[in-house]
């Protein structure tokens, strides 16, 4: 019983910083960064490599905040599950 | 996409692109925090048990990995725009310089860079014309070099979106970088810079600067300390070395003519690695993979603050993948005999800054007049570091066997050089020491008695003639006139620098600036054992196999 107890208080000190690392990166602007890129030089090869390249660069980070949201809720659901474990077993 | 203008040049904001640079370095370090913080939840789980617990672990890891790699991507992302802002920079700076001056005498700069000194010009605005002309265009190519570089950088598709490869090679543009910021510094240096230009412009900037410089890329140009020229080589090698490997790790089982110049370069790339290695205070002055066998030069001991230097420059086959490790040991031993001789530390230099040649050539003096202006540089560097810095600095030249010929070539013009020694020298190019910027008593000619290529006289006199009036070199078996003890005569072509051996002894009192000991004639007799040949201790000067 004392591992389970364990466990939830485990999970939910993962879930709180995985949800909060998804939202930092959620709040990252690396895309825009580089679009401002082009606007320095413009005209130039390097502002249209990163017109090109700046979408993808904002889908990788947006997909790493998704991915962190994703484990964060799993940890939650590992949680959850724990607790209501806990709870039959009559604690 | 047409050619860059001088207007659209000047549209460009190189300050903009510094801040994009930062801004992008700001979003890197985050998400180098928010890999820490998935590694800490994920070795949170240390008394989950089961398979739940087991899948998050792994599942932790791969996004703390991910979070790498998009951290990753951002600070190269940053380092591009970064080179990028100081190159254009640099070009912005030339390009109103020549606006300026043009706008002074009343000239215009045209869209190629090109300036019209019009009608009937007299001489000084015809060369106006033509330096205005030459800013403008050296700013335009530089500009355009550096956005084509910074762009294919940035569309390098090794990064993390090459399929989230989480496992696969680590992002690497850096190399690439460093190499367009050092072309294009090199550029904004003053056209024509002399070795003493460079050492005053690098004493002139700021230390901030200087990082800032180091931290991207610079010409390691002859001139610079040797701690800045190391760092930058160094620097170099590395890039260089992965990215060999990691072209070498895609390559298919039958290899073509590209790949096979990639294995040398491997090679070459490694035996420089090996030196360093091997010897803890050395620096790599300067290096080059991209011509012929490679060059290296490497020196031991503490170039910038010893009293005595020595520059060995090596001979037939002295290619830096078959003959840099021996001959930096070499150097290392002449530093060490040197400095053993009480007057004062001793650095010493493994010069393989030419393309020495292999047999078909040895008998042609081609390969030594090509190496003349390098080997100049660097001793001219020598004596402008030491200039600049006020003080006194000797430096012997050793040539051995072919090397021998490039020094005499390079040493028919003053260089600053204290003295010359030839060792197994199949002549200099000259048939008198008169011919020579270096006055007899400090040109010495050492020769083992059963070298045979010694007594050439291929290219000139022997110079171990009497008539070619230099001084002879004591190579017989003797006793050190310092140290008393017994020394031997090396008896091949290949052990001048031999541990134990009386060249080496000779070199080193020269070096040290104790010649004026060897001037008495042989070494003084003493009962030795027969000579005894180290093994490896020579510079090996094995003939690669033909490419």
């Amino acid at each position: 019983m004392a591992d389970l107890v364990v466990d939830v208080d485990e999970a939910a000190v993962r879930e709180a910083a995985l949800s909060r690392a998804a939202e930092r990166v959620g709040g990252t602007t690396v895309g825009r960064h580089l679009g401002d890129v082009g606007g320095a030089v413009p005209g130039g090869r390097l502002a249209q490599a990163a017109a090109e390249e700046s979408p993808g660069r904002e889908a990788d980070r947006q997909a790493l905040a998704r991915l962190l949201l994703a484990h964060a809720a799993a940890a939650r659901g590992a949680a959850e599950a724990l607790v209501t474990l806990d709870l039959r077993l009559g604690r | 996409m047409s050619t860059l203008t001088p207007a659209r040049l000047a549209a460009w904001d190189a300050i903009a692109l510094g801040t994009s640079a930062r801004s992008l370095r700001g979003e890197a370090e985050l998400l180098r925090e928010i890999e820490t913080v998935v590694l800490r939840a994920v070795a949170a789980i240390v008394v989950g048990r089961g398979l739940t617990a087991e899948a998050q672990r792994r599942q932790g890891f791969a996004h703390a990995i991910l979070a790498r790699r998009v951290a990753d991507v951002a600070e190269l992302d940053a380092e591009v725009v970064q080179a990028a802002s100081e190159v254009i920079g640099a070009a912005l700076r030339l390009l109103q310089r020549a606006l300026r001056l043009a706008g002074q005498a009343g000239l215009a700069v045209d869209r190629d860079g090109r300036v019209d000194p019009g009608p009937d010009p007299d001489d000084e605005r015809l060369r106006l014309a033509d330096t205005c002309s030459a800013l403008a265009r050296q700013a335009l190519a530089a500009a355009e070099e550096a956005d084509a570089d910074a762009a294919r950088s940035l569309s390098a598709r090794d990064g993390v979106r090459d399929g989230l490869a989480l496992f696969g090679p680590v992002p690497y543009r850096a190399g690439l970088i460093a190499a367009a910021a050092a072309r294009v510094r090199e550029r904004a240096l003053p056209p024509g810079a002399t070795v003493a230009d460079r050492t005053g412009w690098w004493e002139a900037t700021p230390a901030q600067e200087r990082q800032r410089l180091l931290s991207h890329g610079l010409p390691s140009a002859e001139g610079l300390p040797p701690y800045v020229r190391d760092a930058v080589n160094r620097a170099q090698l590395s890039a260089e070395l992965i990215r060999v490997r990691r072209r070498l790790a895609e390559a298919g089982r039958r290899p073509t003519p590209a790949e096979l110049v990639l294995r040398d370069r491997l090679r070459v790339l490694l035996s420089v690695q090996a030196a360093l290695s091997k010897h803890p205070d050395a620096r790599l002055l300067s290096l080059d993979v991209t011509s012929g066998h490679g060059r290296a030069v490497v020196s031991v001991g503490d170039l910038e603050r010893s009293q005595h230097v020595a520059v060995l420059v090596p001979g037939l086959g002295g290619w830096v993948d078959s003959s840099l490790g021996g001959l930096v040991d070499s150097a290392q031993r002449v530093r060490a005999k040197a400095e053993g001789y009480g007057r004062g530390s001793v650095a010493a230099v493994a010069w393989i800054g030419y393309e020495a040649p292999g047999f078909h050539d040895v008998a042609l003096s081609g390969a030594a007049e090509r190496g003349v202006p390098a080997l100049r540089a660097t001793l001219e560097a020598l004596q402008a570091r030491a200039d600049t810095q006020g003080r006194g600095q000797s430096v012997t030249l050793v040539g051995h066997s072919y090397g021998s010929v490039l020094a005499g070539l390079t040493s028919r013009v003053a260089t600053g050089i204290d003295d010359l020694v030839l060792l197994g020298s199949p002549g200099v190019g000259a048939h008198r020491v008169s011919e020579l910027a270096v006055p007899a008593a400090h040109v010495w000619v050492g020769e083992g008695r059963l070298d045979q290529v010694a007594d050439l006289g291929r290219f000139g006199a022997d110079p171990s003639f009497p008539q070619f009036g230099a001084t002879t070199l004591p190579t017989g078996s003797g006793i050190d006139p310092v140290l008393g003890t017994p020394v031997t005569r090396p008896f091949w072509h290949l052990q001048y620098y031999a541990a134990g051996t009386a060249s080496l002894a000779s070199v080193g009192l020269v070096v040290a600036g104790r010649g004026a000991l060897l001037r008495a004639g042989p070494l003084a007799p003493g009962p030795f054992p027969r000579p005894t040949v180290m093994p490896g201790a020579a510079t090996r000067e094995a003939p690669r196999r033909p490419r």
